[in-house]
């Protein structure tokens, strides 16, 4: 099956990756359910088949995309573009379902409380079932024995039990060294363990904590043979503001001392307030970036509207791709025309494609 | 809707945090992860310790945010003092504590067991070795029974909680019962029922009325698991008795008048309908509700922004700074709006409750003296 991957066009490819599973996981609110729709509708722009998955519990990913109800089953998007949901029972019944052959007498069983506090107890049950799904869903073939998705996404719990899930398989298949379960383990911890099929994307937020955790995450992913596909930094403020400019403008405030408008006063201490914040996040860049060695962090800017639509998370789908980044790059060294770019960039994000 | 009645409302509540925080003697800090929610708590402790109270603060955070916060390099599952910044009332104390729920798990289990025997069954059990750290809600439970352990040492006047930061609010509400319909529930007795030992006796050898749901779970699991699973729940048996009484005495405590609950949140919407699905929560139990910390507002801005002319009348600024000063005010304006109104909803939506603005602040807080910078906010 491996051997049959279509290709795709390198340039479109957001982070420069291949289609593949990929767990989207960071600290709560960095941004996981965002970059987990950016980075579909990136690999689905690129051509890749591509499948959001939610699991139960958890914000949703999809909804940036689409007001559309999602569940179990996989419901499409938008061409090439789908979502679903992991529900915790239905996984359950569908496992049964595989090793109890009579469909009814699986169903029946499964609704029986014995059992549903059983999956609910048991150590790490609830997660295998989970990867056993993911697993499944890499591996369905369509009627002419294609992969059904060639990009899987998974808007994974936040950094702790995220780290949970995917360890999960193999805690259990160290656990129980035989059986039925220890086998479904073996194979999903396979799997988990594959860079070549499955990935965690890392999210990070350009501040102190946040940086120092995603080192750490990524750290113990390494060391539990987990790739580390690419790690991204969201949020970037891009500075309007030259270094001499902000020193003007701070002059400016002391000058006045009490005599300008609030209006005016305002509009000073926010380019001071943007600036400071700015820099800020530059070391913690340059920190993130020296912990990552020879890779780079990928990088969104802040994008400044008061609720993130489809629109924006379509803008941030392009700015993942190679030239979206060389351009926010350039950007953020102010290398072009500075402050104007950056100024271009908060208003009109990524208008145009760059490809 | 008005915009100043929840603001002057807001105000007013600033003055009160203090105050209900007085009779308060458990806080339960809760909201979801990133929220600053390990700085809102510590920082709340520090204050309450600054006015001459003794305070313990307990974290369950795996990164060590807190300790960093604290300026503590290392928590381990045991208090520690905190040196307290010069200007404390007399009496005043803080501790800081992390929960390490491997350590909580093994205490428990040696100070309940009744014999060597008995602990050195369970310690040595495959099962409880891999998910006494691991597993997910693991970590609610030894925060509770650590919580348990803090209140009846005695020692604080007041003890604050920071929850585990993906745990949602009603999980965390529903544990102690969880636990208690658990230990106590038909299901551990039947795992405990001979016959649930599969592995051993055979299946064959099984009738009555377990015989399908033995039949399907052991398809489902093999026999291995269900059988070390009830070896596991079995070795477990002699601390039950222990171990429900405590969580009785935990779920008394949720009820208690000087128990109170903060919320913990950002603007964000989603994030904000939290609280208010937290307050009708706890609204429902009648437990206290103490109200919601919004940490990192977007700052307030005017109601009329400033016109370029008057940014270019300024000395100093051209044209071009001016055309950006002007952009980057109308964007940051923009998402006070937007706070604003989510700050109002909210006040509108949670009755009496208190809700305090805490702004986003241009610089992270990772010391002592940065968390007291968020105190006059807090405290007003
Ligand atoms: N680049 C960005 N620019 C502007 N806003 C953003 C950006 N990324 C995320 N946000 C906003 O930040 C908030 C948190 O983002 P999101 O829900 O994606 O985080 P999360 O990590 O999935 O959170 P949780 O841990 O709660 O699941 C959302 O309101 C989102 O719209
Ligand atoms: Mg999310």
């Amino acid at each position: 099956m491996a051997s049959r991957r279509p290709t795709f066009d390198a340039d479109a490819l957001p982070l420069g990756l291949t289609p593949r599973t990929v767990f989207v996981t960071g600290k709560g609110g960095v941004g996981k359910s965002t970059v987990t729709a950016a980075l579909a509708l990136a690999w689905r722009d690129a051509g890749a088949r591509t499948l959001i998955v939610e699991i139960e519990g958890h914000a949703s990913a999809a909804a940036t995309i689409s007001g559309k109800r999602i569940g179990y089953e996989p419901v499409p998007l938008g061409e090439h573009l789908a979502a679903m949901r992991i529900t915790l029972l239905d996984a359950l019944k569908e496992y049964a379902r595989m090793r109890i052959k009579v469909k009814l007498v699986a169903d029946r069983l499964v609704s029986n409380p014995i059992i549903d506090q059983f999956a609910q107890a048991a150590p790490g049950f609830r997660d295998l079932l989970i990867l056993g799904k993911l697993w499944s869903l890499a591996t369905e073939v369509d009627e002419r024995g294609q992969p059904r998705w060639d990009a899987i996404i998974v808007d994974s719990p936040a950094t702790g039990h995220g780290l949970g899930l995917l360890n999960m398989a193999g805690v259990i298949a160290r656990m129980f060294p035989v059986g039925p379960i220890s086998a479904e383990a073996k194979r999903v911890d396979a799997f988990t363990r594959d860079p070549e099929r499955v990935g965690v994307v890392l999210v990070a937020l350009p501040e102190e904590l946040p940086v120092t955790e995603t080192l750490e995450l990524r750290e113990q992913l390494e060391e539990q043979g987990i790739d580390v596909a690419a790690t991204v930094l969201n949020g970037l403020l891009i500075d309007r503001f030259a270094p001499e400019e902000i020193d003007r403008v701070r002059t400016a405030l002391e000058a006045a001392d009490g005599s300008l408008d609030e209006a005016a006063t305002h509009a000073l201490e926010t380019a001071v307030w943007e600036h400071t914040r700015s820099t800020d996040q530059a070391e913690e860049r340059e920190r993130l970036d020296a912990g990552l060695g020879a890779d780079e962090a990928a990088l969104l800017p802040w994008m400044f509207s008061a609720q993130l639509e489809r629109e924006h998370v379509a803008s941030l789908a392009r700015w993942l791709t190679s030239a979206g980044q060389e351009v926010l790059l350039e950007q953020l060294a102010g290398a072009t025309d500075g402050p104007a770019a950056a100024a271009a960039v908060h208003a009109a994000s990524f208008e145009e494609d760059p490809t | 809707m008005s915009r100043s009645s929840p603001k002057a409302r807001r105000n007013d509540v600033q003055h009160r945090l203090g105050d209900r925080l007085a009779s308060v003697r458990v806080l339960l800090v809760c909201g979801s992860g990133g929220v600053g929610k390990t700085s809102i708590a510590a920082a709340i402790a520090l204050d309450e310790a600054m006015r001459g109270r003794r305070v313990c603060v307990l974290t369950i955070d795996p990164a060590r945010r807190l300790a960093q916060a604290m300026g503590l390099d290392k928590l381990e599952d045991r208090e520690r003092p905190v040196t307290l910044p010069d200007g404390a009332e007399a009496g005043g104390s803080l501790h800081a504590l992390m929960l390490d729920p491997k350590t909580a798990f093994d205490r428990l289990v040696t100070e309940t067991s009744t014999t060597d025997a008995e602990r050195e069954r369970i310690l040595g059990n495959r099962i409880y070795q891999q998910i006494s750290g691991a597993s997910t809600g693991i970590q609610e439970y030894m925060a509770l029974e650590r919580l348990y352990e803090l209140d009846r040492g005695g020692k604080y006047d007041l003890i604050v909680v920071d929850t585990p930061p993906a745990s949602h609010a009603r999980e965390l509400l529903e544990s102690p019962k969880r636990m208690l319909r658990f230990l106590e529930g038909r299901s551990l007795r039947w795992f405990l029922r001979p016959s649930a030992k599969v592995g051993r006796i055979g299946l064959k050898a099984l009738g009555g009325s377990n015989g399908p749901i033995m039949n399907v779970l052991q398809r489902i699991t093999g026999a291995e698991m269900l059988r070390d699973t009830s070896e596991f729940l079995e070795s477990l048996q002699g601390i039950y008795g222990v171990v429900s009484d405590r969580f009785k005495v935990v779920e008394r405590m949720f009820a208690d008048e000087a128990t109170g609950f903060l919320a913990v949140t950002s603007p964000e919407r989603e994030s904000v309908n939290e609280a208010v699905n937290f307050w009708e929560l706890l609204e429902a139990r009648r437990f206290r509700f103490v109200g919601t910390i919004v940490n990192r507002v977007e700052p307030d801005a005017p109601d009329t922004l400033s016109s370029l002319e008057a940014l270019e009348a300024i000395e100093g600024i051209d044209e071009s700074l001016a055309a950006r000063l002007g952009a980057a005010q109308v964007d940051h304006a923009a998402l006070a709006g937007r706070d604003q109104v989510r700050l109002d909803e909210l006040a509108d939506a949670t009755g009496d409750a208190l809700t305090v603005s805490v702004p986003r602040l241009a610089r992270m807080v990772n010391d002592l003296d940065g968390l007291r910078t968020l105190a006059p906010p807090l405290y007003s």
